[in-house]
């Protein structure tokens, strides 16, 4: 099977910034593809280059093996001619239109039969809970119900295609998370290709099926979320996705997929196992580990393998685990872990870290 | 502190509130009297003769041969006007608002320019350019065998919409630039994702949603244009295009004078302007949008591509015709000894310019009461705007709202007529303070929003730290207040000495011998010299253009709201 939606080599730039760097992606259809990223680092640009309200410098945008932007042939589809749905971050709601009228907006445009477009208006805001506030003036709903107008408004016409600009920013957490709910809900019934553009990792790892981490307009890494938690390519991911211990070293013994990394202070010096990332050649390496990949044992042992001395700074208590930060002779590292056992701050312990898990870059 | 003296402070800060309560409803009081008791007057003069109820004045103005044709020359000119104002207007502030034409920010300056100059001596300066065999443009036409019949009459009523439309403009372009920029961009993309074009976008959205600033400041153009003395004056009167404004001022003016007469006819260009506004409030309904700006994405402007010159061409070309056309003329004109139509060396002197500032008694006079007048009502106005925005009240905020746009509503020349009417029996009437009042109360609206905007954006805990740390009212308000309010009374202060200047419609009724203001010369100079009146101009263009420069040069550095 072809891909849904095709980006070839997309690159865009602003005076002296380049916004996106050569940039390629596919997805396959029905699927929700999120770009994910700090901000500035490309991803809006990609998106607005798709939908068309931005013109790339150079690439292949291709939808079906329809091609909708080709710099090389002088291809450039107007924004309003992709048939494609879009919700923005400011909601943009039309203010001189009643919620009805929004999100008729897009049939009205198409020369939808008029006979049915009522159906369908009441269809999409019963998708999106909001039954029966068709009447009602647009700008009089909370933020939270303008969110969902927006998002019907961008179903409602069908499209090949589906934007979402950072849609979820402007709600508070616990409005944001239904809203989460709600939109992968609709996005899967109705069974719609969609782009989600967002700078909130828990929001992107919950929806994307696929995803694509972008940093300073260049893909990092294109991956689903467990491999992107846990098998980062790159440090800017490890850093990005979730949290994250980095301890600078020496590697001193390489393997095709392990090494061995010497982390170092005045005092002493202890040897870590882990993975070692492909990119890494330099002798210089930084250990990465989260702070579940951890074991912590009380009191002084012996000295064992892939293990550190510390001390427990902060102890925190949060009822299905227990998160600590300790201090060693290299770095502060923060530790989650889901024994029962009750620390004190003072405490020494010994932590160890799973040389399956952790990573060399 | 003891606890009685903590109870005193609390007193003191509480009659230090209604202090300040009390001064702003005396205040707003004090200006309420002064809009209404002119109106009441003038009502008065409508309906009774010596005391007693009378409908003569009407039954007059009926029996007027030209009374149809009055009202609808007033009409088809104000309509308009408001309509050329605002395709010129509008467009103007689209493109610089929104689109990537070269040079926006020069342009933009321009775009206000022509406002400042005031639409008579815009008048005058086009009158120049196309008076049947004299004007510059004219002859020059004439000269290489362009057929006479086709040159625009300069007198007809076509002209005069044309010419007001050019000089009102900037204020379609003020409200429509304002709106466009506080508009978040994301409207217009999502409406082209969706499936509408450029021209479904402009017209569903771009214009829809600031639809309301777009059909305040048309009314606006509308009502200043029914009261309006400038165009119908320097144009339509020489033609016979009589509107009511003109009118009016005849009935004054001639002998034998009929006030009756004159105040029905101002009742009904009020019944017009008051038909504007109630058509702009129907179509205006409850809406107004607030709009919901984005925290994310700036405004993107959009891309003309090719059409960039030709935008770039059109914008060049009102600047043209407002500005640069305008003022050449003027200049030319004023370095002649006299004027033939065209400028020629041998008749080159700079003996106009000495005569109207040394020698000339009026114009020297009016001169000086011109800076007098206008310096000392825009202080009086940036005092009450000052004691009238410090309420933060729902109420008082409610009322001054109001209370500052009754005057909008009053056309011009009839505002100038009522205030005639209020101190016709009192000693003011012979002073210039009468030509003071004037100006506050008719411009009071402006000194008012832009030292309120200012203020709204100070926050109130500034002075209730003043207030707590045991500064009395009058302390929290010169030290803390007043300094922050700064750039707005500065502005404030600018903005309406520069419209006091050029304002003519109201002034016209309101001078006495000794008296006269730079337009009303003007208006004494246009049929006896063009060359000295050209003169006039320029210097007064020169000063408003002086003024204009440090408002910009201020403004600018203290980025202050808008007043419009």
């Amino acid at each position: 099977m072809s891909a849904f939606l095709k980006v070839e080599n997309l690159s865009k730039r602003y005076g002296n910034h380049q916004a996106i760097d050569n940039v390629s992606f596919e997805i396959e259809e029905k699927n929700l593809f999120v770009l994910l990223g700090p901000s500035g680092c490309g991803k809006t640009t990609t998106l607005r280059c798709i939908g068309g309200l931005e013109k790339p410098d150079t690439g292949i945008i291709s939808i079906k093996n329809e091609t909708i932007s080709n710099n090389e042939d002088q291809i450039f589809v107007a924004a309003e001619k992709r048939g494609m749905g879009m919700v923005a971050q400011s909601y943009a709601i039309w203010p001189h239109m009643s919620v009805f009228e929004n999100i008729a907006f897009p049939l009205r445009m198409s020369k939808f039969d008029k006979n049915l477009l009522a159906n369908r208006v009441e269809e999409a805001l019963d998708m999106v809970q909001l039954k029966g506030l068709g009447t009602r003036n647009a700008t009089d709903l909370s933020g939270g119900q303008q969110q969902r107008v927006a998002l019907a408004r961008a179903i409602v016409g069908r499209p090949k295609l589906l934007l979402f600009d950072e849609p979820l920013s402007n709600l508070d957490a616990k409005l944001r998370e239904q809203m989460r709910y709600l939109l992968k809900e609709i996005q899967t019934e109705i069974g719609i290709t969609a782009v989600y553009v967002t700078h909130d990792q828990s929001e992107a790892m919950g929806l994307g099926d696929e995803l694509i981490v972008m940093n300073n307009g260049k893909i990092e890494q294109s991956d689903q979320a467990r491999s992107l938690y846990n098998n980062p390519k790159t440090k800017f991911v490890g850093e990005f996705i979730g949290t994250a211990n980095m301890i600078e070293g020496h590697i001193i013994q390489r393997e095709s997929n392990s090494c061995k990394i010497t982390l170092k202070n005045k005092k002493s010096e202890q040897i870590i196992k882990a993975r070692l990332s492909r990119h890494t050649e330099s002798e210089q390496g930084v250990l990465l580990f989260r702070p579940e990949w951890i074991s912590i044992q009380k009191g002084i042992k012996d000295k064992q393998e892939n293990s550190i001395d510390g001390v427990v700074r902060t102890y925190q208590y949060l009822g299905d685990r227990s998160e600590l930060i300790i201090e060693t002779e290299f770095a502060d590292i923060k530790a989650s872990v889901t024994d029962d056992e009750e620390y004190i701050v003072g405490d020494k312990v010994v932590i160890k870290i799973n040389e399956n898990k952790a990573i060399v870059f | 502190m003891t606890l009685s003296n903590q109870s005193t402070h609390i007193n003191n800060i509480i009659r230090n509130i209604s202090i300040e309560k009390s001064l702003f409803w005396v205040t707003a009081a004090l200006m309420l009297v002064a809009i209404l008791y002119p109106a009441s007057m003038a009502i008065r003069a409508a309906f009774f003769e010596n005391d007693i109820f009378t409908l003569a004045g009407f039954e007059r103005i009926l029996q007027l041969d030209t009374i149809v044709s009055d009202i609808w020359n007033t009409l088809i000119f104000s309509a308009g006007s408001m309509f050329g104002a605002t395709v010129i207007g509008v467009s103007l502030a689209w493109v610089n608002a929104r689109t990537d034409v070269p040079g926006v920010k020069a342009i933009e300056v321009f775009c206000v320019i022509p406002f400042f100059l005031s639409a008579f001596v815009g008048a005058i300066a086009w009158r120049l350019l196309f008076v049947p065999n004299a004007g510059m443009i004219s002859m020059f036409l004439t000269k290489y065998g362009f057929p006479e019949f086709l040159l625009p009459d300069i007198y007809s009523l076509g002209s005069m919409v044309f010419i007001q439309s050019v000089f009102y403009s900037p204020f379609m372009y003020l409200y429509a630039v304002a709106s466009f920029r506080q508009m978040d961009p994301t409207l217009e993309e999502i409406a082209r994702i969706h499936g509408a074009g450029n021209w479904n976008t402009l017209r569903k959205i771009t214009l829809s949603v600031n639809g309301p600033a777009l059909l305040s400041g048309m009314i606006l153009v509308f009502v200043m244009s029914v009261g309006t003395l400038e165009v119908p004056m320097a144009l339509g009167s020489a033609g016979g295009n009589y509107v009511l404004s003109t009118r009016i001022w005849a009935l004054m003016n001639n002998m034998p004078q009929d006030v009756t007469a004159a105040s029905a006819l101002g009742m009904i260009a009020i019944f017009i302007a008051a038909i504007g506004i109630i058509i702009q409030r129907r179509l205006l309904g409850n809406r107004k949008f607030t709009t919901v700006t984005g925290k994310g994405y700036k405004s993107k402007k959009i891309s003309l591509g090719r059409w960039k010159w030709v935008v770039f061409t059109l914008a060049i070309t009102y600047i043209i015709f407002a500005v640069i056309m305008p003022i050449v003329t003027l200049i030319l004109v004023a370095l002649q000894k006299f004027w033939t139509g065209s400028f020629s060396m041998q008749f080159f002197t700079w003996a106009n310019f000495t005569t109207v500032l040394f020698e000339y008694d009026v114009t020297a006079r009016a001169i000086k009461n011109s800076l007098f007048a206008c310096s000392v009502a825009a202080t009086i106005s940036v005092i009450f705007a000052l004691i009238l925005s410090q309420i933060r009240s729902r109420n008082a905020e409610a009322f001054m709202g109001m209370l500052v746009l009754l005057p909008i509503v009053i056309p011009g020349a009839v505002f100038g007529m009522m205030v005639l009417f209020a101190f016709v029996k009192t000693p003011i009437y012979n002073t210039i303070f009468i030509i003071i009042f004037a100006y506050v109360i008719a411009y009071f609206y402006l000194a008012y929003r832009t030292i309120y905007s200012v203020r709204l954006s100070i926050h109130p805990e500034l002075e209730q730290s003043a207030r707590i740390h045991g500064a009395s009212w009058f302390q929290s308000t010169r030290r803390i207040l007043t300094p922050l309010l700064k750039p707005g009374i500065v502005s404030a202060w600018l903005m309406s000495f520069i419209l006091f200047i050029r304002e003519f419609s109201s002034v016209m009724f309101l001078y006495r011998h000794g008296t006269e203001v730079m337009p009303v010369v003007f208006f004494m100079l246009m049929e006896r010299h063009s060359a000295r009146l050209a003169a006039f101009m320029v210097i007064q263009t020169a000063i408003l253009l002086l003024i204009m420069i440090i408002y910009q040069r201020f403004t600018s550095k203290n980025a202050t709201g808008a007043a419009f």
